[in-house]
């Protein structure tokens, strides 16, 4: 039971993308990280697709998995109809010019020892996309859409600029290859609110300008509000509502949304911050994630069925799709389980084990370190080396003894055997370094595993 | 509980490192060019007969793979075969020469963190002032300045000009404490001012990068005094690559000092060592080998389980 | 020290003193550097009641948490600079030895940090981290102070505070850290506390409880706060005054309703707009300050916001405005063509009729919303 449902999909030839049924799955010494179970989504062309969530609710992920970086446990990333997660690397990487991101941080995403006209030139040289003045005409069109003057900011390298205008040069260079779709996961978090209101004007303009699909991920409900055309609110790796933001932030249909909503502060000091109906408790820990509803530990309105059953999304209004049996609109979700007469004793204290930091910090990185799926492999990798030499070792040692001599002392004294000492003479370095390093490749291999 | 499951399956693995430490100087010993039948028969060796008889004797005969099980087998018993040259078990060769090593090394060790920490603290604490450039002027001079060009100086003015220490020579601890410390203060004193400065450069740079760190303002917005925060908020953040490092120079201290052994005359396991790689005689070579591999093995398990009590995040394996 | 000393500090602390907590002067924090003297703090001056508190309001770089952390004394390098007069309760933090301030730290004031990640030391149990300064201060036995640190775990939120007394930071969730903090910072009871950016680091949800939690805490234990923020949302509905930074000046400082309800300093104005709010459509254009903040080393000679602000005009880049009081008794601003005056509306209509682009885009803003801020 994965899977959340997919209602709220449109006509699949009327997206740029499709997200179906996305898992992403990370695998750490302390269990399997359910960092995304099951989503889908997907984007119109044009449209501003807003992700929203609290830090652990995998939509960063979520974006990473779509540019399969890494890619997902299962499910499918359908852009422009072509399955992302089936196509081989020299076909992604000649997709991923269509399919930017943009990061958070926009000062570490610059590489600091190159001026901002290569940096934004980069892709251009990479993909050979015309000429050397076709391409520095690009680079100077597209630094002015961005607001940055190219005859000055050019030549300077990005520590020369504060962050807002960092981000200005990332934008830049995410336009230059004329992109369809440009993910951006917090690209204004990090920045002040004055500079944050530029760089969100921007992306409208730049949106506008270029005809691009935006997926805005981020953490800040009012941003998102503010760019969106349409709003996913996510939790621990799963969606609770989708909408068009107005009706979305008007009427929030899940529980959770609502809670996220009133958690907000506003700037106005008649408005008294009342502690009624704030979300009590911590995340739960997403390596074992409640059943049933995920929400359900903290939720107000939670009863047993949302321990039994998962809510499927469903659609509450037009366009307003929620995955909650007891949506604050609409009714309740039909019973699609055949519920157990009789009592039934249902965990409903909050699941014991939180997400520590250190989890946090765990999924981070394996989120960045593609190979992270294969920790459990390093284990037989070393066997098969320590195996392998040993191997080495045995045919060796059967080539030397049929020499008939003490294997080490290296005499020509029986030279009537010239083939087998032949062959003792080939065998004995290469097959006794091929035995050394196999092993020695071996041990390591085990020993460093988790040291 | 965890710490001991860690710690157990962590020795295992230790284990399989020494076996195959063991396994490739037994190796590497018998691929050095040269036969030990030819160091012990000499001019004799041209006798087939008497050769053949010889290695029989010594099993150098038999497949390679039955004799290191054989060498494995007595070594596990405390028995690691007779020295081809001078007919003494090489147990007994180690057994002589590790008494003086395992002193200095472990003297040396104290002496260099005990001295290193505080002034380490004193330098970081006071950065940039007169302490501190003073402190790391000292430093690098003494890394820079070869052991033996100091212990030269060393000796010309401690045992030539003034007398105060015996310039060669080691008296056992038999021997009552005050002649045996004698005898080994002036390689004591080349050792500790090495390591105190590597040691103090260390310690002073991670101390430094430690007190910029925002739980040490919170410290001392507590209003704890100065020496609480040092001892108790800053020293132990800090001291993971001290201990490393502390920990990789007990191997290298108990092989390593061969120069020292060779200027002071001390009976170490280092000029033992060479001796016998001098000599081809593999067996105290391997010997040798084993028992370095064997204590760096278990000094830097020590060192891993230091880590788990000072560093409360490294604890969680296999939780 | 032996225990008398120790409570008849904590006596002074809420008798003797008449008149503010804490009384600022003219404070001043530069840093000397190889390119020159940064004044991040030029020129501050505020006063905090016991049981006030006081939200400090300003982006990065505006010198509002090394406002914080030099009134407190906390800021030693051989490169910082302090001047003017900062008071607390009587006794002059300027200039004092930092041994005088360790007496006052922990038992009279306190800091919250902005990240528990990094605040907390990760290798000390949580349980030792908050019962340290009540041994040092209070000179608690071992016993009193495990019992006092169990009550404080409790008091700010913390369930089953025996089995997380010992526990590492690292295993606690970020929300969980910070409300150890909050409990280290109240142990030893002080009278007055610092909050710098304390929620910035934590989820939205988690925001609203420490907030709360602060709130709580401050009535109970009839503190006086400052609340260090970057967000207006933040210190709306929880401060009495607020004091809004820019460049290392506090340029607009009121009574938190009549701040908002009359915003009189372009630069409150441009960030109270500048933010998206919920109750805005979706796709309202925003109205960003263009440029960016001043260097600190070389200061514009008149008013700092100058550079940005859509209402200039030639005086404003000759003479700095002084911080004067305005017709509501209480609310000071630094501003010659303050907001929503004849004098501020006159200045923006001459710079949209010059097509200064700020000006027009405000006057558009402006006619979009009737009844905006002018």
């Amino acid at each position: 039971m994965a899977g959340t449902g997919t209602a709220h999909l449109r006509d699949p030839d009327d997206v740029l993308m499709r997200i179906e049924d996305l898992t992403v799955e990370f695998h750490t010494s302390a269990g399997i990280v359910h960092a995304v179970s099951g989503i889908s989504l997907d984007v119109r062309q044009g449209e501003t697709l807003g992700l929203v969530g609290e830090s652990g609710c995998g939509k960063s992920t979520t974006g990473r998995a779509i540019m399969q970086l890494p890619a997902p446990t299962s499910g499918r990333v359908l852009f422009e109809g072509i399955d992302l997660a089936a196509i081989d690397g020299k076909h992604l990487r000649e997709v991923r010019t269509r399919l930017q991101f943009i990061f958070q941080d926009p000062i570490s995403s610059l590489n600091p020892r190159r001026k901002v006209k290569d940096i934004v030139a980069e892709p251009l040289r990479i993909w050979k996309r015309g000429t050397e003045q076709e391409r520095q005409a690009r680079v100077t069109e597209v630094l002015d859409a961005v607001g940055l003057d190219p005859a000055v900011a050019g030549d300077k390298r990005p520590h020369e600029f504060s962050g807002g205008q960092c981000q200005r040069i990332s934008i830049a260079r995410s336009l230059v290859l004329e992109p369809k779709l440009v993910i951006c996961d917090e690209p204004v978090s990090a920045l002040d609110v004055s500079v944050q209101a530029q760089i969100l004007n921007l992306l409208e303009d730049m949106k506008a300008r270029y005809k691009i699909t935006l997926i805005f991920i981020a953490h800040d409900l009012a941003v998102v509000k503010n760019i969106s055309d349409r709003v996913a609110v996510m939790y621990l790796g799963k969606i609770c509502e989708v909408g068009s933001p107005d009706d979305l932030y008007a009427t929030p249909a899940h529980p959770y949304t609502a809670a996220l909503l009133r958690s907000i502060p506003v700037p106005d000091p008649t408005v008294v911050p009342s502690s009624s109906g704030l979300l009590l408790g911590d995340l739960p820990s997403p390596i074992d994630p409640p059943n049933g509803c995920r929400f359900r530990t903290r939720c107000p309105a939670a009863q047993e069925r949302c321990a039994l059953e998962e809510p499927q999304i469903r659609a509450v209004a037009e366009d307003h799709f929620v995955a909650c049996h007891f949506p604050l609109v609409g009714t309740t979700a039909p019973i699609s389980l055949p519920m157990p007469a009789g009592p039934v004793s249902v965990p409903t204290s909050p699941s014991s084990r939180t997400v520590t930091g250190d989890e946090m910090g765990e999924q981070r990185r394996m989120t960045g370190d593609e190979s992270g799926n294969n920790a459990g492999s390093t284990a037989s990798g070393s066997v098969l080396l320590i195996g392998a030499g040993v191997t080495a070792f045995i045919v060796c040692s059967i080539v030397q003894a049929a020499g008939g001599s003490s294997m080490f002392t290296m005499s020509f004294e029986s030279p009537d055997n010239f083939l087998l000492e032949l062959a003792m003479q080939v065998t004995f370095w290469p097959g006794w370094l091929a035995t050394v390093g196999l092993i020695g490749a071996g041990v390591l291999g085990l020993v460093d595993r988790d040291s | 509980m965890g710490i001991l499951k860690g710690a157990v399956t962590r020795l295992l693995k230790l284990l399989a490192v020494v076996l195959v430490v063991s396994f490739l100087t037994f190796s590497l010993t018998k691929l050095l060019p040269g036969d030990p039948v030819v160091v012990l028969l000499g001019p004799q060796y041209s006798n087939v007969e008497l050769r053949e008889a010889v290695q029989e004797d010594l099993g150098l005969n038999r497949p390679f793979l039955v004799q290191y099980g054989q060498y494995l087998g007595n070594a596990v018993q405390g028995d690691l075969g007779r020295s081809y040259t001078s007919s003494f078990k090489t147990t007994t060769l180690l057994k002589q020469k590790l008494p003086a090593t395992i002193e200095l090394m472990l003297l040396a060790q104290l002496f260099s963190f005990v001295l290193a920490v505080p002034l380490a603290m004193l330098s970081a604490f006071r950065s940039n002032s007169r302490t501190d450039k003073a402190i790391t002027t000292a430093s690098f001079g003494l890394i820079a300045l070869p052991g033996y060009a100091f212990a030269v100086f060393l000796v010309y003015f401690f045992a030539l000009r003034f007398n105060f220490f015996p310039a060669i020579g080691f008296r056992p601890l038999s021997d009552g404490i005050g002649p045996n410390l004698r005898s080994i203060a002036l390689p004591l004193a080349v050792l500790v001012a090495g390591l105190t400065a590597v040691y103090t450069r260390l310690l002073r740079s991670d101390l430094i990068s430690t007190l910029q760190e925002d739980f040490i303002l919170m410290a001392r917005s507590k209003g704890l005094p100065t020496w609480h925060i040092l001892l108790r908020h800053a020293f132990r953040p800090s001291s993971f690559s001290l201990i490393t490092v502390f920990g990789i120079q007990f191997g290298t201290l108990i092989g390593g000092a061969v120069i020292l052994e060779q200027f002071f005359v001390l009976p170490g396991i280092g000029s033992l060592a060479i001796e016998s790689i001098l000599k081809r005689d593999y067996l105290v070579v391997q010997g040798v080998v084993l028992v370095i591999a064997i204590s760096f093995v278990l000094v830097n398990f020590l060192i891993d389980i230091l880590y788990s009590i000072l560093d409360p995040r490294v604890r969680r394996t296999g939780a | 020290m032996t225990k008398p000393q120790a409570t008849s500090r904590v006596l002074t602390a809420t008798s003797g003193h008449e008149g503010p907590l804490l009384q600022v002067d003219d404070f001043r924090t530069h840093f000397e550097t190889p390119t020159g003297i940064v004044k991040a703090v030029d020129g501050v001056s505020f006063t905090l009641k016991r049981g006030d508190t006081l939200g400090i309001v300003g982006e990065s770089g505006s010198g509002k948490t090394v406002l914080a952390r030099s009134v407190m004394g906390l800021l030693t390098g051989k490169n910082v600079i302090r001047s003017g007069s900062a008071r607390y309760n009587g006794t002059e933090l300027v200039g004092a030895s930092e041994s005088q301030l360790r007496d006052l730290w922990g038992t009279e004031m306190a800091m919250v940090f902005q990240d528990p990640m990094t605040s907390l030391n990760p290798v000390l149990k949580v349980g030792r981290q908050i019962t340290e300064g009540l041994r040092y201060h209070l000179k608690l036995s071992k016993a009193e102070a495990r019992a006092q640190a169990r009550q404080l775990l409790d008091s700010v939120g913390i369930p089953d505070p025996n089995r997380r007394i010992s526990q590492y930071p690292h295993e606690l969730s970020g929300g969980m850290r910070q409300r150890v903090t909050i409990a280290i910072a109240l142990a030893c009871g002080p009278t007055l506390l610092f909050a710098d950016e304390p929620t910035t680091a934590l989820d939205v949800t988690v925001q609203a409880q420490i907030l709360d939690l602060l709130q709580r805490q401050q009535i109970e234990r009839f503190m006086a706060m400052v609340l260090v923020t970057h967000d207006l949302g933040v210190v709306a509905g929880r401060t009495d005054h607020i004091a809004v930074m820019y460049a290392g000046q506090i340029v607009e400082y009121a009574p938190t309703r009549e701040l908002f309800a009359n915003v009189l300093m372009p630069y409150t104005d441009a960030l109270l707009h500048s933010i998206p709010k919920l109750s805005q459509p979706s796709h309202t254009r925003l109205q960003s300050i263009g440029g960016r903040p001043p260097d600190l080393i070389n200061p514009p000679s008149g008013c700092r916001f100058a550079p940005r602000c859509p209402y200039v005009q030639p005086k404003c880049t000759s003479e700095m405005p002084p911080l004067q009081e305005a017709e509501t008794p209480g609310h000071f601003y630094r501003c010659w063509f303050p907001v929503g005056t004849d004098a501020g509306r006159e200045a923006l209509a001459q710079n949209a009729a010059l097509g200064i682009p700020a000006a027009v885009s405000l006057t558009q803003t402006l006619a979009d919303k009737p009844g905006g801020t002018a």
